[in-house]
Formats: C-alpha cells, structure tokens, sequence
C-alpha cells in the first residue's frame, strides 16, 4: 500500500518552566540544602501526578499557562515570574500586587520581600523592571520609617501636652494585634495557600 | 458592569459547592461583588448558639485591596465596634492577595472566638473585658441571645 501525505496538522504544546516539580520534591527533603538531582522519570512521574490545581496563579488563580485578568494571549505577553523565595506569580499580578503600598513589597504566599529569583532563565527579560519597583518600594518604606521617626520625636518633645489629647482620640485603625491575634492570622493565611 | 474577574466567579462557586462548616455566604443577585454572610458563633465562645449576619463587598481592586466585611447583628465583642466594622489586621495593613473570601471569613470566626481587648475597636467594651472579663463574657452571651438568636 502506498500511502501519500496530503495535509499535516503540528500539534505543539508549551509549558512554563519553572522547575516546580524540583522544587516540591526539594521542600519535602528540609534536611537537605542541596537539591537532590531529579532524573527525567521522576520528573515526569511527579509532572504527571500533580494537581492542576497547584499550578494556578496565587493572585488570580489562573494556570500559570494561562494569563493574568487583564491580558488575552498567553506566552510570552503575559509572562511568569519566579521569586526568591520559590512562589511564582504572572508577571502583572505580582507587579500590580508589589505597586500597592499594602504589599510592603512581600510576597503574597510568605511575606518575605518579594525578589526574582536569581538565575531562571524566564526572569530575565523582567529583572530590570523589578529591580526599579523593589529599589522604589524601599525607598517608599525607609520614607515612612522616617515620617514615623520624626512623628514620634515630635510626640517626646511636645512631653505631656502633646500626650494627653492623643489618647482621647478613638482608635480607629489600631497596629498590629497582639501576638495571638498574629497566631490566628498566620494559620488561616496558611489555609489560604493550601487551597 | 464591568465583567467578574475569574478567580470571584471561582471562589463564589466553591463558597456554594464545598462551605466552610458554620459560614454561609451568597452573592446577591443584582451585584455579584456583594455577599450576605452569616457566621455561627464558635462553641465554648460567648456567641455560642448565635447566628451573625454580616455583609461583604469585594471593591473594585480586589484582590489587590481586601474585602470590605462589617457585621450587621450587633455583637457585644471589643474589635467589633457599634457600626460593625471590625478591626482585623488582614482586613487592612496585613491584606494579601493568597487570602480569599473564605479564610476572610474563618479570620472573622477565630477573632469570635479569641476576643482581643488590647488593640480594641470598641473602647468602652475592650475596657469592660479588661477590668470584669467575666461580667462582660456574660454581656456578650446576653447580646447574643437577644440579637443574634438562630
């Protein structure tokens, strides 16, 4: 029989790759600091048995293969970024995230201060970006310290005068609770990033 | 308006597909960014037996700013004042965009059940619970059956 090829449909498929498999086989191993090298067959077992559900966006929930709220085409408009601390994010979520005064420039996940990670390939073209929001961000937050600084110098200079009526104003938005307020907090933050 | 941003039409499905025990939270019909909510005051709390309703509105920004939630049935409680307005550091400076509607809500029920009168909203109550905790337990649990009775 003779068979001629008259059309051809490629397929191709594509994927981020941000080295998450490596990374929770890396997180189950805590007493190791190096991580334990992944031959090809682990790696597709453990790519094959993930759930669908890991691979979302914290910040919109969409797959990482997806896009952010505000974009249409995935790829490369729509990048994803990796941080140091391993939570990754499309590039516009966390950069919109990390514009707020709110984020203090942490991460969403963990709160640690969010950086790219150093050394993956995909954050590359973002570094430069990134660079100048964090080095904004922090400028931002010593500003602040120093309002707060000079605030509280004026507070001690003006001695009980300045006291006095401070303390009869209502408490709207008080700090930070207490440290078992923070307990709470932290255990249901951390309900969030299992879900 | 404006269409729903994805992850709030996830979440409001799983709210109804998979609550959270002792929380209930529906979307009104003409606004879909508005929830009616009712928590169940946590066992061994003074709001044990109550049922709360509170409302919950997602602005605009969300998730890059945090929901907006304020009790609506009066509740004896020193973060929660007489406006319903609630003082919980996630709802404010400690907003992170992982959080969601549901651990939102669980915040509100473990604040419920863990009063804490040394950062109040409610100064006269946050007084109360420091100097006579268990006379105001007992005001709570009195406001609780006379307001929030299931």
């Amino acid at each position: 029989m003779r068979v001629t090829v008259k059309k051809a449909y490629p397929v191709f498929s594509w994927s981020w790759d941000t080295d998450s498999v490596a990374r929770d086989v890396y997180c189950n191993n805590p007493e190791h600091n190096v991580r334990p090298d992944i031959n090809s067959e682990t790696y597709a077992f453990l790519r094959n048995y993930r759930n669908d559900e890991d691979d979302v966006c914290g910040i919109c929930r969409v797959s990482y293969n997806g896009v952010c709220p505000n974009c249409k085409i995935p790829g490369r408009s729509c990048p994803l970024v990796v941080g140091s601390c391993n939570h990754s994010f499309h590039f516009h979520c966390i950069y919109r995230w990390l514009d707020t005064p709110t984020s203090k420039g942490l991460c969403p996940m963990c709160r640690q201060e969010f950086t790219l990670k150093p050394e993956v390939l995909i954050n590359e073209p973002h570094a430069q970006k990134f660079m100048e929001l964090i080095s904004r961000n922090r400028e931002r937050r010593l500003a602040m310290e120093r309002e707060e600084q000079e605030l509280n110098n004026e507070l001690r200079e003006g001695g009980v005068v300045v006291d006095e009526p401070d303390q009869g104003v209502p408490v709207m938005q008080p700090g930070l609770g207490s440290d078992e307020e923070e307990d709470e907090i932290d255990y249901d933050s951390n309900d969030g990033m299992r879900m | 308006m404006a269409s729903l941003p994805k992850r709030i039409i996830k979440e409001t499905e799983r709210l109804v597909t998979d609550p959270v025990p002792g929380i209930t939270a529906e979307p009104h019909d003409d606004n879909l960014r508005y929830f009616q909510v009712t928590i169940e005051g946590p066992a061994g709390s003074p709001y044990e037996e109550g049922l709360f309703q509170l409302e919950l509105y997602l602005p605009d920004d969300y998730p890059m700013e945090a929901p907006k939630v304020r009790f609506l049935t009066k509740i004896y409680h020193p973060n929660i004042d007489r406006l319903g307005r609630i003082c919980l550091d996630i709802l404010k400076t400690n907003w992170s965009p992982a959080l969601q509607i549901r651990t939102v809500l669980l915040s509100v029920q473990a604040l419920l059940a863990s009063p804490n009168p040394n950062d109040p909203l409610a100064n006269d109550v946050a007084e109360d619970w420091i100097k006579n905790e268990q006379g105001a337990k007992q005001t709570a649990r009195e406001w609780t059956q006379r307001y929030a009775k299931k």
